[in-house]
């Protein structure tokens, strides 16, 4: 086997350990040349040893590239500038090999040796000096003395050996497949690591640590730039303070970095932290960082892992900044917002429920019991309204009016709704909103007064009208009279007479309107029989729609019976829609004769009685039919009051009945009066 | 002879009033209860002057006036206007008068020869009328 060239640079325990290795019982054989050491430190052990085994040493390692017939390079010192300088220098034909693997291999080389140092050193093991062992792999040294003996002798010592040879390969096999498992959970791992060894090299950089760096392992292991993903400069990490073990900087450490002892591994520590450099927005970390120690207990690495908890940190600071939205938004509503817990102590008492009630947060929020500052009966009435349907479905409150004490015991309106919170089914809390209704209820008020005096203005006005109608009527009349008095026409006396009284009736009509119209009063109940009552009206009224050209007619269910109505009330209705029905034949455009006013009686569901008063007069525009039921709008000029419909609507009001119309212009109306049923 | 006027109005104690005034002064009077009689009474009777009412069930004052004055004959005879008072009746007097004065229906003058507003003053009522019969 052709003799392998080898160039040393850098002269730490690395190099000591392969000048070991390749001048010990294994390698004397000088299969491997060393053809020199390079090392800024002529006085380390490793140069002073090779000067004392005449190997060559320099100071500048660049004597060693030009060396001849070089094979290899290993380089040492680990720092990857100066390999990528060798690599640049070295001729092609030579192969360098870097610290890292060099301390692959060193690793691997020297579990090697310890094993056969514990074989030597066993007990019994005499036989199987390492003298022996080299003597068995000499078989020609073997076959020259063929002894029975020996030839027994021999055969168990081979079959001995090979034994023990097979157990070194399977401990080997088995130390590797460990330290590969070991690779393996590292590598594979979803948790972000790296390994260090003492020196400050990365020996791993698994998968997950490259996800979240973004510097890959083959670019990390065997550097010492552990720092990078994580700062902008050249600083030691967690892992690089616990491996160099100095009590004082880790002091410094713990505090800056806010570090806790992990409750696993003995020397470990960990931390929340934010790198600023890691990520587009920096990233949130969790590590945790512990020694390697071997069984002496001597720092040899340390391992880092990460749990990148980034969005979770997100999340927290999202459901944050909700909470304090929601915080802002029960804080700032103008609603009284009251919150209980499941004990119904207050949990939330917000400005606007300070502003309704007086009391102040600090004095309420858990130390009282929200109904404990109600009134017994509002409390009875919320407690009811929550648990039935009264206010919306069963635990809601919606749009109750009630009151609610404030500190200085006095009774404020209120509009209130709320919730009750359950929580799989189980009661844990309310919430209720309260509006203060005093502001609402005064403008209410107002509000009533001027519409109030809105409608006594118009009532006023159409009186006003109404009565100089009659007043014009009176002075005619009195006109009329005072010149038959002069002319002693008796005749024209009864005519101006005539004429007065027809004007006085016109006041009684209206004083008695006006009355049905303003007072409260309850309808007198009493058995009537509608049908009759049609009759009767229909015989009043034939003579006056006769004149006018219009005809009547009926249509009145027979079985109707008697039924509960104020007689005088209801008569009144009828008459008004009938007296208009025949008016609304007698405008323009209705030619004389046909105007048919048609009544009604039936039976409906839901009702006692249904009168109906149809006509096929003019009908009604939008426009009427919108001031239909305002006081005093007529269509009739001085002949109406405008107070007819409006009456008639109080009254079939007062019945709890109905008072509805279909109409179309130039077609004709119908009136339709729905009365409920009632027992007398 | 004296001179005959025609009150059209469907309310009866205007017609006594009106004819009583008229009367108690030296006019006579004729009555109608709505413009298709008033029309047949016009035809009739041949009236000095017509007092028409605006507002009346069957046919208007209006209507009546219309066709007045688009009759030859007729149309000479002078017509005072009787309304209600103002804003009650929903017509827009105002522009019943714009329109009368551009030609009404059919392209006609038919402006009345006076206004008269109710609550009627007797005085009033005779000075109108003297004034449109230029006595």
């Amino acid at each position: 086997m052709k003799t392998v060239k080898t160039a040393i640079i850098g002269s730490g325990p690395a190099c000591t350990k392969i000048l070991d290795l390749l001048l010990g019982a294994w390698h004397h054989d000088n299969k491997i040349q060393i053809a020199g050491i390079a090392d800024k430190n002529q006085e380390s052990p490793a140069i002073r040893r090779a000067r004392s085994l005449n190997i060559p040493t320099t100071a500048d390692y660049r004597e060693l590239l030009s060396v001849k017939d070089l094979n290899f390079i290993v380089e040492l010192t680990g720092d990857p500038g100066l390999k990528e300088v060798i690599l640049n220098e070295m001729p092609d034909n030579v192969n360098i090999i870097d610290s890292a693997s060099a301390e692959f291999f060193l690793r691997l080389l020297s579990s090697d040796t310890e094993k056969k140092g514990i074989e030597a050193d066993s007990p019994g093991g005499e036989d199987l000096s390492s003298e022996t062992w080299v003597n068995v792999e000499d078989k020609d040294a073997a076959s020259a003395k063929p002894d029975k003996f020996e030839a027994t002798y021999r055969e168990r010592l081979e079959k001995e050996v090979e034994e023990r040879t097979k157990e070194l390969m399977a401990q080997k096999q088995e130390t590797e497949r460990e330290k590969k498992t070991a690779e393996g959970i590292i590598y594979g791992s979803p948790a972000p690591m790296f390994v260090v060894d003492k020196n400050h090299h990365i020996i791993y950089w698994n998968k997950a640590c490259e996800n979240l760096t973004g510097f890959r392992s083959q670019d990390m292991i065997g550097t010492d730039r552990q720092w990078e993903p994580f700062y902008a400069h050249r600083k030691p990490l967690l892992a690089d303070v616990i491996i160099d073990n100095d009590p004082k900087t880790m002091e410094k450490v713990i505090t800056s970095m806010n570090l806790k002892k992990s409750p696993v591994v003995e020397g470990g520590y960990e931390t929340e932290y934010f790198v600023p450099n890691l990520g587009d927005e920096g990233a949130h970390l969790y590590i945790n960082a512990a020694p390697i120690r071997d069984d002496s207990g001597n720092i040899q690495g340390a391992i880092v892992s990460y749990q990148d908890f980034t969005e979770r940190f997100k999340m927290t600071q999202e459901i944050k900044r909700r909470e304090s939205f929601v915080q802002n938004l029960i804080q700032n509503s103008i609603d009284g917002i009251i919150a209980t817990d499941a004990r119904g102590k207050i949990t939330i008492f917000n400005r606007g429920a300070v502003e309704i009630l007086g009391y102040e947060p600090e004095e309420i929020i858990g130390h009282v019991s929200y109904h404990e500052i109600l009134s017994e009966e509002t409390s009875r009435a919320i407690r009811e309204a929550f648990y039935s349907k009264k206010y919306g479905p069963e635990g809601k409150i919606i749009n109750m009016e009630t009151d609610h004490l404030n500190k200085a015991n006095q009774r404020i309106p209120v509009r209130l709704s709320g919730t009750l919170i359950c929580e799989a089914e189980k009661e844990v809390g309310s919430v209720v909103f309260i509006q203060d209704l005093r502001e609402i209820h005064r403008l209410q008020k107002e509000k009533e007064q001027a519409e109030r005096m809105a409608a006594i203005g118009s009532a006023l006005a159409g009186l006003a009208h109404y009565i100089k109608n009659i007043l014009t009527g009176l002075q005619g009349g009195a006109y009329v009279l005072n010149s038959a008095i002069s002319k002693n026409d008796l005749d024209l006396v009864g005519k101006g007479w005539g004429m007065v009284r027809r004007n006085i009736d016109q006041i009684g009509i209206i004083v008695t309107d006006m009355l049905i119209y303003s007072s409260e009063r309850k309808p007198v109940y009493q058995m009537v029989d509608p049908n009759g009552l049609v009759m009767e009206l229909i015989d009043l009224m034939e003579e006056r729609a006769k004149l006018s050209g219009v005809r009547i007619e009926y249509d009145l269910q027979p079985d109707l019976g008697k039924t509960v109505m104020d007689r005088t009330a209801i008569y009144r209705c009828l008459l008004n829609l009938i007296t208009n029905a025949i008016d609304a034949c007698t405008l323009e455009g209705i030619v004389a004769g046909k105007g048919v006013v048609i009544i009604k009686t039936e039976r409906p569901a839901g009702g006692s009685v249904r009168f109906e008063v149809s006509d096929n007069g003019t009908g009604m525009d939008d426009e009427v039919q919108k001031r239909l039921f305002t006081d005093f709008f007529t269509t009739k000029g001085y002949k109406g009051t405008g107070l007819g419909l409006p009456v008639t609507q109080k009254i079939i009001k007062e019945h709890g009945g109905e008072l509805s119309f279909k109409s179309k212009p130039g077609h004709g109306t119908t009136f339709s009066i729905l009365l409920p049923e009632r027992v007398l | 002879m004296p001179r005959k006027i025609l009150i059209v109005d469907d309310d009866p104690d205007v017609v006594l009033f009106l004819s009583t005034i008229l009367q108690d002064n030296g006019y006579s009077t004729i009555d109608a209860p709505n413009g298709q009689k008033g029309l047949e009474m016009v035809k009739s009777e041949e009236p000095d002057l017509i007092m028409l009412d605006l507002m009346m069930p069957r046919k208007s004052g209006i209507s009546m006036l219309t066709d007045l004055k688009n009759d030859d004959k007729l149309r000479i005879i002078p017509v005072i206007m009787v309304t209600g008072v103002s804003g009650e009746t929903g017509i827009n007097l105002e522009s019943f008068l714009e329109r009368s004065s551009n030609g009404g229906p059919g392209g006609v003058d038919i402006r009345p020869d006076g206004f008269l507003e109710k609550p009627l003053d007797p005085k009033r009522v005779l000075k109108m009328i003297k004034n449109v019969l230029k006595l």
